[in-house]
């Protein structure tokens, strides 16, 4: 391990233990860190496995449905009806702080344009299975809106995680060995240096007797 | 109109039906492998594709487009009352009105969804939509638009447009069949307009919709009165069918439409029930000599042809299984 390019004097010791002890805090802190996201993290993959087999599930199964309607229709009819969308869904994202990652935490409005009427689309150039198939997708949205949250929550965490990782490993495998290679480093050769002296000062007084 | 003046007309319709696909090659598409398969036995037929070009963009809708356009063109040169013709066109003639209303409405660039299929060339429809007055279109037509703009200028609704073209559509087409006075054609309509309500209401019931809804949506245009059939409504689909529609000469096919449990309509099965009651319809009348009766056919038969060739190629596209496409087949002429 290559010790650090400094010159040895008490100084530089008593900076370097500083740094140390920084480090060795600075450690495991950031392992703890690193633990809780880990755990959290495991928590989030599950649930978003969880619900993404579920959406996917879903959402094939409504598409499929909705294909077999799409295919009995002029496919510029069934685009007319859905032309002018009947509702609107505004998003407003907050950040949730976990663990020092900031998060978005999603809030989905859906405003269905203060409509009156119940009606969504014409009904003559649609059928049953379209309206199946619609209603498939519509049940499906929010759950799809909510895996989409903690989607973005788990890859944020993945590169905290990553970034976290890499720091403590740094710290742990390269930061500190160093500093502790360097304060022995010193610390011999300050003991190297006073018994240079001591025995040079023992050598001065024999010369004087 | 006399009828003879259909003869000429009557007579190229046998050559042009020579051209429609026969059994035989839907069960070639049903059964191919894969999309170029199918794809491949549809380009020995009438519909000159280049399917490398649909392979990659998988646009049915163009070449069914083209091929509807070519035909209904070609009908209207053909055909002595180009009214005839509208029975079956004026469903894109309100398609496009809708398109160019809810353009008006939210400015929108929707152009992509005009269809090019209609008496009526897609300048004058764009008129109307913009000056609300028109000299060459139909008064029907006229009122429609109208009265779509005003309601929405009013309340502000862009579903306006929906609701009032599709009650105008049957009521023009009721129009058009009074004035051929057709005992044939009257009765297909009544059964079209008289089951799309029936299926309206099953689709309503099943998505919980009010009684205000059906009021809105119903047409009154058909041989049973809209009033009769919600409060017929009110008890459930299943009621309005036994109540009004089991003296009709085709109660015996409507029976299919009851699901199992016998207390539920398959709305699926009753689309598919309409297009096949219409199908015998005119099955009685295709091999008149004279009268409008096998224009109407050809026009059904065509119109069917277009959606068993988007049917067969969506469900070979996206491995739709056989069975599927099988039990939502629409009549095929001739068979």
């Amino acid at each position: 391990m290559a010790r650090l390019n400094v010159k040895p004097t008490r100084m530089e010791l008593s900076n370097l233990k500083d740094r140390l002890a920084i480090s060795t805090r600075g450690h495991k802190l950031l392992k703890d860190k690193q633990d809780e996201l880990m755990r959290q993290f495991i928590d989030l993959i599950r649930e978003n496995n969880k619900l993404r087999d579920e959406v996917e599930k879903e959402l094939t199964e409504a598409m499929r449905a909705f294909v077999v309607a799409k295919s009995l229709l002029n496919e510029s009819f069934i685009e007319e009806l859905f032309a002018i969308p009947d509702k609107s869904v505004s998003l407003n994202i907050e950040e949730k702080n976990i663990m020092s990652v900031m998060v978005p935490e999603m809030n989905f409005s859906v405003n269905e344009d203060e409509k009156e009427s119940e009606m969504q689309y014409g009904l003559l150039n649609s059928n049953s299975e379209l309206d199946d198939s619609i209603d498939r997708i519509s049940n499906i949205l929010p759950k799809l809106l909510k895996l989409s949250e903690i989607e973005k929550t788990c890859q944020l965490m993945a590169d905290e995680i990553e970034k976290t990782r890499r720091r403590v490993n740094a710290l742990e495998y390269l930061k500190i060995p160093q500093l502790k290679e360097t304060i022995h480093y010193i610390q011999m050769k300050l003991e190297e240096n006073e018994r240079a002296s001591i025995t040079r000062i023992m050598k001065v007084k024999d010369m004087g007797t | 109109m006399q009828d003879t003046q259909y003869k000429g007309v009557n007579t190229l319709l046998r050559v042009y039906e020579t051209r429609l696909l026969t059994s035989e090659d839907y069960e070639k598409m049903i059964r191919a492998e894969d999309l170029k398969e199918a794809l491949e036995v549809l380009k020995s037929t009438e519909y000159h594709i280049n399917d490398s070009e649909i392979l990659e963009d998988k646009n049915f809708d163009a070449f069914l487009m083209h091929r509807l356009k070519d035909i209904y063109e070609e009908l209207y040169s053909v055909t002595p009352d180009s009214e005839l013709i509208q029975i079956y066109t004026l469903r894109y003639s309100y398609h496009n009105l809708k398109v160019l209303l809810k353009q008006r409405f939210k400015d929108l660039e929707l152009e992509h969804l005009l269809i090019p299929i209609g008496k009526y060339p897609l300048t004058t429809l764009r008129n109307l939509v913009n000056t609300e007055q028109s000299e060459e279109l139909n008064p029907i037509m006229v009122e429609a638009v109208q009265e779509a703009i005003a309601d929405y200028e009013i309340y502000g609704r862009i579903e306006a447009a929906d609701v009032f073209m599709d009650t105008y559509y049957y009521k023009h087409m009721r129009a058009i069949t009074n004035r051929l006075d057709n005992d044939t054609i009257t009765r297909m309509a009544d059964v079209m307009i008289d089951l799309d309500n029936l299926s309206t209401v099953v689709r309503s019931i099943n998505q919980g919709k009010s009684r205000s809804f059906l009021h809105t949506v119903l047409s009154s245009s058909g041989s049973i009165s809209k009033h009769a059939i919600i409060e017929a409504a009110d008890q459930g689909a299943v009621n309005v069918m036994q109540q009004l529609f089991l003296d009709k000469p085709y109660a015996k096919q409507l029976e299919a439409v009851l699901a199992d449990s016998k207390d539920s309509i398959n709305s699926m099965v009753l689309d598919k029930v309409i297009d096949e009651i219409i199908h015998e319809l005119m099955e009685e009348g295709k091999y008149q000599p004279f009268g409008p009766m096998p224009v109407m056919a050809f026009m059904f038969a065509i119109e069917k042809e277009v959606t068993n060739i988007r049917l067969i190629l969506v469900g070979k596209d996206n491995q739709i299984e056989e069975e599927i496409i099988r039990e939502r087949m629409r009549p095929i002429y001739g068979s």
